[in-house]
């Protein structure tokens, strides 16, 4: 929203404005919110973009594959198109920077970089507008990661910052206080209890029961119930985002999967919904902590809000799934899920951005 | 919303459609689709923009000075309309442009090579033929002045004679290897000359090149909708509160960068 004391159209700079310290970024400001997960990067900017790609790197394997691409790296969904002429990197583990397989993080950083690089690109930034980034990160990420990621974050906007991703999908929605986020990624399900302030340590849980952990039990229970069946873990992931359901009313899972070279179909709607249903005890156990734990006066009142987000929360009757494991073990509970599961963290950031004040992105800069 | 306007969303949204086929999306597992008709999308963006406009207006005194804001905005949204497919057009031609001068490039660049190719291979040709031609001369003539003096006799002269020769062949051999030489430049000098002129079009096109990706006139980027930084809203009745918040997370943000 313009601040309403500037007169006129938002198009003219306001006479008392601070000159920009680059005069060759004198059009204006772009605000960019990015949600940085292990599966997927989604951006939302203040020029009306809005953008999720996967948070894939591959670098061709030889020139011969360098050659045919036209290019040196190649991010996001294109990556995993053209994969099998890749090497291919997921720099973001439990949503933040790893380790590669061979021990070197340089690997990863760079991959980061370009995957950071290639998230501002998609909001399609003016060369002469400055860019003001707001990276969500998980609620437990360390300060080694997240200096890694400024760092990476610094080569291609003018001022950056990060902030709690469970927090940011809060702010977003302008629920700030009494409120309990849960934000189910691929990597990681990150609780979040919003009370008024910033949230610290103890308002914040993050499990590994998420997207890859459902994934994985996916394939173990295919491959136990039908070990002739063929298929790899992305096919697992394709099909559960397509047809993951914990209600009794969605379509049928029936998946066609070759079995010795030629396509079988196998209802698979038991195994998906069986296996999307594990993670519940464990969210609504960390949960339960985070209700036990805060002010007995407003515990009923968190209770009632709690607000699922994340590209998890896309599982159709999650939220209803949650709610009865509430009132199994806690006595109720009433859970909302966002609109916009996939934009909710980079709105939030967004958001940020635009309520940062001028001074803060000058010193940050 | 003017007719005018109606006609150019529509136009727009069309744009920003893709084109598939039944089979192809069924190749693609989706077996079941939604449709939502053109005219029900225009007509929800004509709703949002009323709703946002009469939203934005209220606080303006005048149904007068509401009339102005939303003609103008009216206004600069076509006008936004247009220029997006003036940039679209012009970015096109830019990249032809690049790409036909990248193509001239690689072709002297091609040329370039072959005449140094064409000027070594000729010299060491020319090089080999006067070689051989001496060869066969010498031992021709040697040969019929040893069967001469096997005939006639005489040792001093024998070798007189030889020496006599030999210096005579010698002095028009270099004679008619100057005259080669000669010639020779001329040719190397042409063939420099031309290899000179392509390597000034070579460089010429290449700063072309250069200029053409360099040009700053066009911006392929999206404007922001905000020409200064904004910061909070004083009328946000969470002011304070925000305000807190974003001063926990600027504290937060400058102690990683310290």
């Amino acid at each position: 929203m313009e601040k309403p004391e500037k007169s006129g159209s938002s198009q003219q700079p306001a006479a008392n404005a601070a000159p920009a310290p680059n005069t060759t970024k004198s059009h204006g400001v772009l605000y960019v919110g990015v949600d940085l997960g292990t599966s997927r990067t989604s951006v939302s900017g203040s020029n009306g973009v809005r953008e999720t790609t996967a948070s894939v790197v591959g670098y061709p394997k030889d020139v011969v594959s360098m050659k045919l691409l036209g290019r040196d790296t190649i991010v996001g969904d294109e990556a995993l198109e053209k994969r099998l002429s890749l090497n291919v990197f997921r720099p973001l583990e439990h949503g933040v920077l790893r380790a590669s397989e061979n021990g070197s993080l340089e690997a990863d950083k760079k991959a980061a970089s370009d995957l950071l690089q290639h998230a501002i690109t998609m909001v399609q930034p003016r060369s002469d507008e400055a860019v003001y980034a707001v990276i969500g990160v998980p609620a437990q990420a360390s300060i080694h990661n997240k200096k890694a990621l400024l760092e990476a974050a610094r080569e291609c906007v003018d001022s950056v910052m990060l902030c709690s991703e469970p927090f940011a999908v809060a702010y977003g929605l302008d629920w700030l206080e009494d409120v309990l986020v849960i934000d189910i990624g691929a990597g990681t399900t990150d609780l979040c209890r919003m009370h008024g302030t910033m949230p610290e340590d103890a308002d914040q849980i993050t499990l590994n029961y998420a997207g890859d952990f459902i994934d994985e039990e996916i394939e173990k229970t295919i491959r136990k119930a039908h070990p002739d069946a063929q298929f790899t873990r992305n096919m697992v992931k394709t099909f559960k985002e397509k047809y993951a359901s914990l209600s009794d009313t969605g379509d049928r899972a029936r998946i066609e999967l070759p079995v010795n070279g030629r396509p079988q179909e196998f209802d698979l709607t038991e195994i998906l919904s069986e296996c999307c249903r594990k993670i519940v005890p464990p969210i609504v156990t960390a949960l339960g902590e985070l209700v036990a734990s805060f002010d007995p006066e407003f515990q009923h009142r968190i209770r009632n809000r709690v607000l699922l987000a994340g590209g998890g929360s896309q599982i159709r009757g999650l939220e209803h799934a949650i709610e009865d494991e509430m009132k199994r073990t806690l006595g109720g509970g009433r859970v909302v899920r966002i609109e916009e599961p996939m934009y909710g963290g980079a709105n939030g950031a967004l958001k940020i951005a635009h309520d940062m004040p001028a001074e803060y992105w000058e010193k940050l800069k | 919303m003017s007719e005018r306007l109606r006609l150019k969303l529509r136009e727009a949204v069309r744009k920003l459609g893709v084109h598939t086929t039944v089979d192809q999306l069924k190749r693609k597992g989706v077996s079941k689709v939604n449709v939502v008709g053109l005219d029900r999308i225009t007509a929800l963006v004509e709703a949002a923009v009323r709703r946002t406009l009469k939203h934005k207006l209220m606080g303006f005194e005048g149904i007068e000075v509401r009339e102005r804001i939303a003609s103008a905005t009216r206004n600069e949204f076509v006008r936004l309309l247009e220029s997006n497919r003036e940039l679209s057009r012009a970015r096109d031609e830019l990249k032809d442009r690049e790409a036909a001068l990248e193509t001239e490039i690689d072709d002297l660049r091609r040329d370039l090579l072959e005449l140094r190719q064409a000027v070594q291979d000729r010299e060491r040709a020319v090089a080999n033929e006067e070689r051989m031609r001496a060869e066969v001369v010498d031992r021709g003539l040697l040969e019929e002045v040893g069967a001469l003096f096997r005939t006639r006799g005489g040792g001093d002269i024998r070798q007189q004679v030889v020496d006599l020769i030999v210096s005579k062949l010698d002095t028009e051999r270099k004679r008619v290897a100057d005259a080669r030489l000669h010639e020779q430049q001329s040719e190397v000098t042409i063939l420099e000359q031309r290899i000179s002129k392509l390597s000034r079009l070579l460089e010429q096109r290449e700063d072309e090149l250069r200029v053409e990706a360099n040009k700053n006139v066009l911006d392929t980027g999206i404007s922001s909708i905000y020409r200064e930084v904004q910061g909070l809203d004083s009328r946000d009745v969470r002011y304070a509160h925000k305000k807190a918040l974003m001063a926990s997370i600027f504290e937060a943000n400058l102690l990683l960068k310290e």
